[in-house]
């Protein structure tokens, strides 16, 4: 199998470049910086949408050496863009069984704040390299996906005493693994599975932002609305 | 009782619309309402990850287009009936981009559950959920990874009985309609 060279990052939130799937996908590919490595990301949900966009997808990802899926967990499992980009990958490589297949990474991150709720999809992510014929080279599970985005954006967030600095060390030793072409070790998922935060802290502090936010858009007293109740 | 059963077949899968009419046939046998679904015909965009679903219209997603039907419809229910192709273990995008758009009916706001964290209910009364998974070739893995899927998404959306089954697509439809028969008995005395 050729070396890795060729990076290719999908971003399965919404949100593309703003999310907290993307800042987790860039502090990996991160570590796979070098010279003569190139890393291209692509947002799926935009992606899917055209037919032009759709080929280019497919197109990118016939030449990459190793493929990053990263996404947030929609109701236990990818998000309906994410599965309709890996059926149209799936049929495609399906037709063209000469064509080369990537290496294939997983990152999820999930709004609860056991990093076990990701564990369904990354099951799925692991049966479509299997029915495809990607080389599986490990799933990634992070919880308190909520509170990410803000933390790994601040200054610094591997310095010591940071929460984030055991996150982005774990995410330091999964991009050495695949640097050296070997899936990422068990060891290392299990650390980066670790809570960011004491699990108490996050759920308070996740209320609170919900309640902060609905205050904000004058449906604080909504909150419990039931609009379908018969 | 109210059954919705939410078809998530795509283009070319006409097979699942006839085990979708095998099914509204073998509800209504049993004195069931049925309301059958087929999604692909059906205007849902993604879900954008905004929550304004939680915190702006709550309860409520605010595209106007036919998620909010479907959901309604779900959450008035006695019985939800996903019927889906197993796309690599799970739902079929198709399915899945309703199902997205389905925590309005549920709280931002946590809780535990079995020892593990949870959304709290929204709504007093939720409906069971039954999952019936398609293959055209038996895949014991994909299997068991459908049935996880939806032992933890019957868990998330606080349904009192969840229960997945795997069909086979060449299975003649007398068969399957006996299969039918005894995955709706199951729902017929759910405990409260």
């Amino acid at each position: 199998m050729s070396p890795i060279t060729r990076v290719l990052t999908l971003v399965g939130s919404p949100r593309a470049g703003k999310s907290t799937s993307a800042a987790l996908a860039h502090l990996l590919t991160a570590g796979l910086a070098g010279p003569g490595v190139t890393i291209e990301a692509v947002a799926l949900t935009t992606a899917v949408r055209s037919p032009l966009r759709r080929a280019a997808l497919l197109a990118a990802a016939a030449e990459a050496d190793l493929i990053i899926l990263a996404f947030p967990i929609y109701v236990d499992s990818l998000p309906a863009p994410v599965v309709r980009a890996l059926e149209l990958l799936a049929e495609h490589w399906g037709g063209h069984p000469s064509l080369r297949r990537p290496r294939l990474v997983a990152l999820a991150n999930c709004g609860f704040p056991e990093a076990l709720h990701c564990e369904t999809a990354l099951l799925q992510c692991e049966q479509f390299a299997r029915e495809t014929g990607l080389r599986w080279y490990g799933g990634i599970g992070v919880g308190e996906g909520g509170m990410l985005g803000g933390l790994l954006a601040a200054p610094a967030p591997d310095a010591p005493g940071k929460p984030t600095r055991g996150l982005c060390l774990g995410l330091h030793d999964a991009a050495t693994a695949l640097r050296a072409d070997r899936p990422i070790p068990p060891e290392v998922l299990a650390q980066l599975a670790r809570p960011t935060l004491p699990h108490g802290l996050y759920t308070l502090l996740a209320s609170a932002r919900w309640h902060w936010l609905a205050w904000g858009n004058g449906a604080w007293l909504e909150l419990r609305r039931t609009p379908y109740e018969a | 009782m109210r059954a919705v059963v939410l078809n998530g077949a795509r283009e070319g899968e006409g097979r699942l619309d006839q085990i979708a009419d095998l099914l509204r046939a073998e509800l209504e046998g049993g004195g069931w309402a049925a309301d059958v679904r087929t999604l692909r015909a059906i205007t849902v965009a993604p879900c954008a990850g905004c929550f304004a679903c939680w915190v702006k219209t709550p309860g409520e997603c605010v595209m106007p287009d036919g998620n909010r039907a479907i959901t309604a419809a779900t959450i008035a229910s006695d019985l939800t009936i996903l019927l889906t192709p197993v796309v690599f273990g799970g739902y079929s995008s198709e399915l899945k981009k309703v199902i997205d758009h389905q925590i309005v009916l549920i709280s931002p706001f946590f809780m535990r559950i079995g020892g593990e964290v949870h959304h709290r209910p929204r709504y007093a009364h939720y409906p069971s959920l039954l999952a019936i998974g398609v293959q055209r070739v038996r895949d014991e893995t994909a299997a068991q990874c459908f049935a996880r899927h939806v032992a933890c998404h019957g868990r998330n959306v606080h349904a009192p009985r969840t229960h997945s089954t795997i069909w086979q697509a060449d299975t003649p439809d007398t068969a399957l309609a006996e299969q039918a028969r005894q995955a709706i008995r199951l729902f017929e005395e759910v405990p409260a």
